[in-house]
């Protein structure tokens, strides 16, 4: 089949179309177009939550390291929380920004890569979470039980705490295998879109 | 009449003259009828709210067509906006009512094989059987207009192989 028959095909599709086809007026007016909120405004408020909670925490852990000057079995695991929150923050700022650059009427190349530069972050951002979680875990109890209960968790011994170090890295190691193997749903139409976009 | 209300009035004489291309895109990105009834619901929404900031240097025609074919190719993978549709105001999404005309066997043909397309080639052969010019692709698309002729040919070819295969089986 030639080309120029498949124009003719697609041409015929069309005849009469503009009359069969009724723009519902009255009805449109009625549920009130600037009443309507758009889907892609979900994803905004998590992040801008988020960004809030960790720089009030950020301010927390400052204090918390202040007040510990010179005890760097304190300080050090405060530290190395800051850090982490520090990049997410900046992670969290910079998904947003993308996020609000993505204009609907953008040539459509240019959208459809920055929105899937936004998926690839969300996909790094649930497999990252598999690792911080486990990873990071220890220290947060260490600094969390000396500010908020004044206990020492080091005077329980560092056996326990080696421990769950190595228990933490394997335990991550076995969530990421597991989320690649079988990704949720979400997670799955993230890559999805990616794989279909990726080759332009 | 306030400023409000007029732009309401230009919009919907807009979405008139505009309303077989906004069928047309969504036709080729969906094909459930419900689902496709929320995706028009859905590239008018964001139509409505592009209109004040529609920019005059380009066609109004290049315009619909990055945000219909933008919003088409979104639309499949945001459950949210099905779930909003069917929540929300589902009693009410009948905001363009159409039956699609009958089609013939090579058309449906035709439909079945630009579904195998990767989404920006279906917009790009879509563009293309509307007739529109290689420099007129490549705006809407934001791509090279060299870039748009060497994937029409790449397009054609796929679907001229796919016809060929059905041809023979």
């Amino acid at each position: 089949m030639e080309f120029k028959e498949l124009t003719e095909i697609w041409k015929q599709s069309e005849m009469h179309q503009d009359e069969a086809i009724k723009v519902n007026h009255q009805l449109i007016k009625e549920v009130g177009l600037n009443k309507i909120k758009t889907n892609l405004r979900a994803i905004q408020w998590s992040s801008i939550f988020e960004i809030v909670l960790e720089i009030l925490f950020s301010g927390f852990l400052i204090n918390f390291m202040e007040n510990q000057r010179g005890q760097p079995a304190f300080s050090i695991p405060a530290a190395l929380i800051l850090g982490l929150i520090a990049f997410n923050v900046l992670f969290e700022v910079y998904r947003l920004a993308l996020f609000y650059s993505i204009k609907t009427d953008c040539p459509v190349l240019k959208a459809q890569k920055k929105l899937s530069r936004l998926k690839k972050l969300e996909i790094f951002d649930t497999y990252s979470l598999l690792v911080i979680i486990p990873v990071f875990a220890l220290p947060f109890l260490i600094v969390l039980a000396k500010a908020l209960l004044n206990w020492d968790l080091y005077e329980l011994g560092t056996g326990w705490m080696i421990q769950t170090i190595i228990g933490s890295f394997v335990v991550a190691a076995i969530l990421v295998v597991i989320i690649r193997k079988h990704p949720n749903k979400k997670l799955r139409k993230a890559i999805q879109f990616i794989e279909e976009l990726d080759e332009e | 009449m306030n400023k409000a209300k007029e732009q309401e009035k230009e919009f919907l004489a807009f979405l008139e003259n505009y309303k077989k291309l906004i069928t047309k895109v969504s036709g080729i990105y969906c094909h459930v009828p419900e689902e496709r009834k929320d995706l028009i619901q859905e590239i008018i929404i964001q139509l409505w709210k592009s209109f004040p900031k529609y920019d005059h240097k380009y066609p109004l025609s290049t315009w619909t067509y990055r945000i219909a074919i933008n919003v088409s190719i979104s639309f499949l993978r945001k459950n949210t906006t099905q779930k909003r549709a069917k929540e929300g105001y589902r009693a009410e999404t009948q905001w363009m009512e159409f039956d699609p005309p009958p089609r013939d066997e090579r058309l449906d043909m035709l439909y079945r094989f630009i579904d195998l397309l990767k989404p920006i080639d279906k917009a790009i052969i879509m563009l293309y059987l509307e007739e529109h010019s290689n420099k007129e692709i490549a705006e809407i698309m934001g791509l090279s207009v060299s870039n748009v002729s060497t994937r029409k040919l790449r397009i054609k070819d796929t679907l001229k192989h796919h016809f060929e295969i059905n041809k023979k089986g």
